[in-house]
């Protein structure tokens, strides 16, 4: 049983762009955009970059262990969605020519702990109506 | 003076998403599109949103004091684009409504320490091998 459902697999598939989240030591946190690819043998989310290994994000992620990710976007005329990732980090020192033939070698592996997406199973709801809003939210393992 | 470049302001004003980087008592970390306003009175970023006080977002930000905050999108072909802000965070019951006529009355204020962006063709020319310039600084 996979942990993404057919339609959350689907959007990840259908979009370049991702954000990452991670902290440092010290507490103070970091975001910026990344490139990714769903894997789907392994149903995880590989991310790669420029120069990867080098950089804050790439350090931070290993240090500490776990990271958050969203990919979201808004459909015409204002329809957010977005599925959310959180869970645990490796690196690999192959496979990030396979997010993108640029980027280095280097990647990260985000194990899913707990996924939460919203207007990708069903219409979630639209801004300023009473609607209950309809997030998935669930842990996996 | 303000805290942002005018070409960070430009773009953050032609924006209407950001992502929201928050982490509970325990390490877990959480990121979420949130609807924003660049504050050219105070200079800040503040966001709201649909019943923002019950959220997981808002509670982390107000427990650990920190957030990270993106705003980024692509040119075509490919051209990637972000302003990330860093820091402290403060709430008020009042003045969510001017990000969003929807949302709550409450929304949170983020005070930029630091600041990351990437806006500018040049900015993504290769000084060296996959080398990107961003304009990154401190601020107070």
């Amino acid at each position: 049983m996979s942990r993404f459902t057919e339609k959350e697999v689907e959007y990840l598939q259908s979009q370049r762009l991702g954000r990452m989240a991670t902290i440092n030591e010290k507490g103070d946190l970091h975001v910026v955009p990344v490139g990714f690819r769903y894997n789907p043998e392994h149903e995880t989310i590989d991310i790669g970059g420029h120069n990867f290994a080098s950089s804050k994000k790439y350090r931070e992620a290993v240090r500490h262990g776990r990271i958050a990710f969203v990919v979201d976007d808004v459909l015409p005329p204002w329809r957010p969605r977005f599925v959310e990732v959180r869970g645990t980090v490796q690196a690999f020192a192959e496979g990030g020519e396979t997010i993108n033939a640029q980027f280095a070698s280097d990647m990260l592996r985000l194990t899913p702990t707990y996924i939460v997406s919203f207007g990708i199973n069903d219409d979630g709801i639209m801004p300023g109506s009473q609607r209950k809003v309809h997030y998935h939210g669930r842990k996996v393992e | 003076m303000s805290r942002f470049t005018p070409e960070e302001i430009e773009y953050l004003q032609s924006q209407r998403l950001g992502r929201l980087a928050t982490t509970n008592g325990k390490g877990d970390l959480h990121v979420v599109p949130v609807g924003f306003r660049y504050n050219p009175e105070t200079d800040t970023i503040d966001i709201g949103g649909h019943n923002i006080a019950t959220s997981k977002k808002y509670r982390e930000a107000l427990r650990h004091g920190r957030v990270a905050f993106v705003v980024d999108d692509v040119l075509p072909p490919w051209q990637p684009r972000f302003v990330e802000v860093r820091g402290t965070v403060q709430a008020f019951s009042e003045g969510g409504k001017q990000i969003m006529p929807a949302f709550s009355n409450e929304f949170i204020r983020i005070t930029p320490t630091y600041i990351v962006s990437l806006l500018l063709t040049k900015d993504l020319l290769h000084y060296g091998p996959g080398e990107i310039r961003t304009n990154s600084r401190k601020v107070e």
